[in-house]
């Protein structure tokens, strides 16, 4: 009889919630539609701390320090809740850390920059395994839709060598919604004035108390045929994208499973729409159509409980065709990679813990483009009482195309009290280049691109960074100060600056390095708001033609405000960010088509976002300001020209962009 | 003069119209509340409950402190709230409520 009347309950507030649902849709519908996830159930509001008679409400932070002697900060759901974050290139708006750029005004690709280098050399890492390598790259921001993630984590300088060799400057962990999360259906539903409709769905079910299925599913199409600047080239891609992810998970006291499967299916249509002089040419036309299917699985066999004794088989598995057309230029690649790993950790007693492990990794793009590595690591962690933190680690790896090498790393972190912590790290890292398959957006430029008989790259990463919880106000102001340095012994550098009729991907020749410095502060000024000030500089040089010059296409420096409220319950949250991206060099002008110099710009972006009981809803803005690169392709009117060229891209390349989205809940309380 | 008079009546009538009625209850729950997960799912669900202005966990103490508007909502109707995501609300008698006159719109 309760159980009755209680569904009956449930039912009455989830039809009165539909019908406010609907009337939000029909508004939202008029506007264009759009969305971009919150959960209304997960999201978490206001934390109570209890100490002794002292009751503290604070606002749960959405990014918070990892503890390890790493320097890694996660960003939890909440965090990216704060703006559209359709996909994983976008959930870094509101952090200070990661840059993400258009790579060129063609294929609406985006990279990240971390300390003021390429993404290349950022790890990446789905559910703690290395993933989307080579051809994947240059578009991987796209493939992971952001309703999808639990959350991110984002570790700066050499990490631990538990994942592998490839780490330059930081590592970027994607964790995917969990199978045995509370069981429920969420469906999104997401529009944008730009022409950008998305739908996605998770859904889980617990089959037993031990094992759990899930299902993601996410659907978009850009349809936008957008040309602001009128120079005849559509400014972002026409991109339908299909992705489909079911992941298990089955947990004993001794044993847990988890792995699944993905497929993921997209056609960017872009280029040319007409011409914008006399031309006796066809159009200039970009085409790229990606099929992708991945597996994962990893056992772990807990041995003993008590020292965290334990044994791990994991691995995953992936192909990635890829046909690409650009103008009369023609890419296509079906690269495979498989990885296993099998790992050993025990801790001896609270103090000592110990890492050991083999890896296999296989790559194959084409027939004199495959490498097999296998490798072995050991890292012992010494922890005194979490005020002394050490973490050495070594691996030896054997590449089939480079031999053998060896990666060292050590970090250290100091914890003296409660207010301040200091971290030191040093460590090595090796990238093979698969120059093409990385870099192939570089077709669509008229110059010839000249790909030399490259090393693998070898780098050297150091920093110091510190943490300081102040009290103020009888609130917490949480302040970071880090310095880091990359110092590449050998690079596959880009160079644009030799010769103007090539770009030519050949190795460092000379000095290359990286030094950034970083502040930022976070305060909880009044109840509910939480602000963030940051400021970066960065100087990168690298050696062009026997001359060591600014790095091109990079801003010397960046600053970030953000601010966020909630209401005291949690119902109403309003963010906006402002973000000023600094000046830098562009790429020698030839015959005086583009300035030498980029200029700063800003970007403001802001979100309201509303939560009811079984949805929510949020309306935002990106780019606000309105501020654009006028001339994003150099040379339009000739596309079949050597001047022609779409990756002198240093800004947004369109306008101000509303969107409006809801989020619907079924099943989870 | 007279104007400011009306004025001043009518402010007046409408600052009395806005007076709530702010009361406080106390919970006990029932499976009881073990982690961070529980105090997610109880003020997840209970800050979409009318009348309810603010909702403080204490998992040491077993209680679930809750301010509500009593001219939108009441202690019984909020107890009744938690059946709704599997929990059952006992209300602890034994401190006074606190009472107090509220002129001003609160947030949400």
């Amino acid at each position: 009889m309760v159980r009755k009347r209680r569904y009956r309950e449930k039912v009455t507030t989830f039809a009165n919630d539909m019908r406010l649902l609907l009337t939000v849709t029909a508004i939202m519908l008029t506007l264009s539609i759009s969305g971009q996830g919150i959960d209304s159930l997960q999201v978490d509001t206001m934390r109570t701390q209890n100490l002794l008679d002292v009751t503290i409400t604070s606002r749960r932070s959405g990014t918070r320090k990892v503890s390890g002697a790493v320097n890694g900060v996660l960003i939890n759901r909440e965090e990216l809740f704060r703006a559209a974050c359709c996909n994983l290139g976008e959930s870094f708006t509101t952090n200070p850390s990661v840059d993400v750029n258009y790579s060129d005004a063609a294929t609406g690709a985006k990279q990240i920059k971390l300390l003021g280098l390429s993404g290349t050399y950022v790890q990446m890492l789905t559910e703690n395994l290395p993933n989307f390598r080579g051809a994947a790259a240059p578009l991987s921001l796209d493939y992971v839709p952001g309703p999808w993630m639990n959350s991110i984590q984002v570790s700066k300088g050499s990490s631990s060598v538990r994942n592998g060799y490839e780490s330059i400057t930081g590592q970027i962990d994607i964790e995917y919604l969990k199978p045995d999360n509370d069981e429920g259906v969420t469906v999104n539903l997401y529009g944008g004035t730009l022409g950008r409709l998305e739908a996605n769905a998770d859904a889980n079910v617990h089959l037993d108390d031990k094992l759990s299925t899930e299902v993601l599913a996410h659907y978009q199409d850009d349809f936008g045929h957008h040309d602001v600047n009128n120079d005849g080239f559509l400014d972002q891609p026409n991109v339908p994208q299909w992705n489909l992810q079911n992941r298990w998970k089955w947990k004993g006291a001794h044993y847990m499973f988890h792995g699944g499967i993905s497929m993921m299916k997209e056609k960017r249509e872009g280029g040319q729409t007409h011409h914008t002089a006399p031309d006796t040419h066809h159009l200039y036309k970009i085409g790229i159509e990606t099929d992708r299917y991945e597996g994962y699985m990893k056992h772990a066999f807990i041995l003993d409980p008590e020292h965290g004794t334990n044994i791990a088989v994991m691995g995953n598995a992936s192909m990635h065709l890829l046909d690409a057309n650009y103008g009369n230029k023609h890419y296509s690649v079906n690269q495979k990679n498989v990885y296993a790993q099998l790992l050993f950790e025990t801790n001896f007693n609270e103090q000592h813990n110990l890492s050991t492990g083999l890896s296999l990794n296989h790559d194959y793009l084409t027939h004199d483009e495959r490498e097999t590595t296998p490798g072995a690591y050991a890292q012992y962690t010494y922890n005194l009482n979490d005020k002394i933190m050490a973490m050495a680690g070594i691996r030896v790896d054997h590449s089939s195309r480079y031999g053998t090498f060896v990666t060292p790393r050590f970090h250290l972190k100091l914890t003296p009290n409660e207010i301040v912590s200091l971290r030191l790290s040093a460590g090595k890292g090796y990238r093979t280049v698969h120059a093409l398959a990385e870099n192939n957006n570089l077709l669509a430029s008229g110059r010839q691109l000249v790909i030399d008989d490259l090393e693998q790259e070898r780098a050297w990463n150091y920093g110091v960074s510190s943490s300081f919880y102040i009290p103020l106000f009888g609130k917490t102001l949480k302040l970071n100060a880090e310095y880091y340095h990359t110092h590449f012994s050998q690079q596959a550098v880009i160079d644009y600056d030799s010769n103007p009729n090539e770009i030519r991907i050949t190795n460092l020749d000379g000095k290359s390095y990286s030094n950034t410095v970083q502040v930022d502060a976070t305060y909880p000024v009044v109840k509910g708001l939480e602000l963030t000030a940051a400021w970066r500089w960065n100087d990168v040089k690298c050696t062009y033609g026997g001359e060591l010059m600014e790095k091109p296409l990079t801003s010397r420096y960046k600053g970030l405000v953000t601010a966020s409220y909630k209401t005291p319950l949690g119902l109403w949250q309003l963010d906006a960010t402002l973000q000023l991206n600094g000046g830098g060099r562009m790429p020698t002008p030839v015959d005086g088509l583009w300035d030498d110099r980029f200029p700063a710009h800003e970007q403001v972006s802001a979100q309201i976002t509303r939560w009811f009981r079984h949805f929510s809803v949020y309306i935002g803005g990106e780019n606000l300001t309105g501020f654009r690169q006028k001339k994003t392709i150099i040379n339009a009117e000739d596309p079949w020209s050597p001047l022609f060229d779409t990756t002198m891209v240093w800004g947004p390349v369109h306008g101000a962009m509303f969107y409006a989205g809801v989020r619907v809940n079924i099943g989870r309380l | 003069m007279k104007k400011v008079i009306v004025l001043s009546a009518m402010m007046l009538t409408a600052l009395v119209a806005m007076a709530k009625d702010i009361k406080t209850v106390v919970v006990t729950t029932q499976p009881q509340m073990h982690c961070e997960n529980c105090e997610k799912k109880i003020k997840g669900n209970l800050r979409f409950e009318k009348g309810v202005k603010e909702i403080k966990c204490n998992i040491e103490e077993q209680r679930v402190t809750i301010t509500y508007d009593a001219d939108k909502t009441n202690a019984e109707a909020i107890i009744k709230s938690f059946g709704k995501f599997g929990y059952q609300a006992t209300e602890i008698k034994t401190e006074k409520p606190v009472q107090k006159k509220d002129s001003g719109k609160k947030n949400k």
